[in-house]
């Protein structure tokens, strides 16, 4: 299985993505932002970072990359994709996803490490968790504030859309402790902390955050 | 003080007249590109040339 890993400029979390996709079995492909090919992989991770340094806003220039052309059909079709933090605001920005990623409640940025609440396990990207199932990884944004009008945020709960969310503490004031959400299909999901950052204990807090990658492999390989 | 409002503010110079077609384009990139409807609202107004 071959997992594509888009770099922006400005990605910052590319490698780390690439990685945990190696760490879970599967190989990675670099992607180039401005080749509007996917080369034939099987899923996508939009990675971490500040793409074109988020002028303007997070994920808006990067939205209108060549790769996202091909990327966004393909995932209207069934394409896999993983949005973490910025790669989260591109699939927004994107309108792959609904909702936007404002600045954090605290006007500050935020960098710990974070308890979720798998909420929601039926997406190609968490089938490995259990419902309810708690992780701690690493959460680093100025801009994570998940905001959505209530009719929206009522139907992505309605739904079992929201897929994660911050337990303890709330790190950026996101409506309903919202970490992350999926689209309807779940192929798409899109997710503010930073599951790369958490797949051994040599340079993470825990391996919890391996889930998301060995999920999506066994979807693939399950399809 | 009544009101004080901070907002973004983005100056667009265009050759030519600003007719429908124009317009139209300009309404098409403040709404898809440089404001996010979801957070965002925006106003478009039209200003003379400055440098005529």
């Amino acid at each position: 299985m071959r997992v594509g890993v888009v770099t922006f400029p400005g990605s910052l979390d590319d490698r780390d993505a690439a990685r945990a996709v190696r760490a879970a079995g599967a190989e990675a492909v670099a992607l180039w932002h401005g080749d509007a090919d996917l080369h034939a992989v099987d899923a996508v991770v939009l990675p971490g970072g500040f793409s074109y340094g988020d002028y303007l806003r997070c994920g808006a220039i990067a939205r209108f990359a060549p790769v996202m052309g091909p990327l966004v059909a393909a995932a209207d079709g069934g394409l896999p994709v993983l949005g973490i933090c910025n790669g989260f605001q591109v699939l927004c920005e994107s309108h792959l996803l609904p909702g936007a990623l404002t600045r954090n409640g605290s006007r500050h940025f935020v960098c710990r490490d974070q308890r979720l609440r798998i909420e929601d396990t039926t997406s190609v990207w968490t089938r490995d968790y259990t419902p309810g199932q708690e992780i701690v990884v690493p959460v680093k944004n100025g801009e994570g504030n998940y905001v959505a009008d209530e009719s929206t945020l009522d139907r992505l709960e309605g739904e079992g859309r929201v897929i994660a969310r911050y337990v303890d503490v709330n790190p950026n004031g996101s409506r309903r402790d919202i970490a992350g959400v999926r689209n309807e299909r779940g192929n798409v999901v899109g997710l503010m902390p930073h599951p790369e950052h958490a797949i051994d204990l040599l340079t993470g807090p825990t391996d919890e955050g391996l889930g998301f990658f060995t999920s999506v492999l066994n979807a693939v390989v399950a399809a | 003080v009544t009101n004080v409002r901070q907002g973004k503010q983005f100056v667009i110079d265009i050759d030519g007249e600003l007719d429908g077609e124009r317009a139209a384009l300009l309404e098409q990139l403040a709404g898809e590109l440089l404001s996010n409807p979801v957070i965002e609202d925006f106003v478009l107004t039209v200003a003379q040339d400055q440098d005529a």
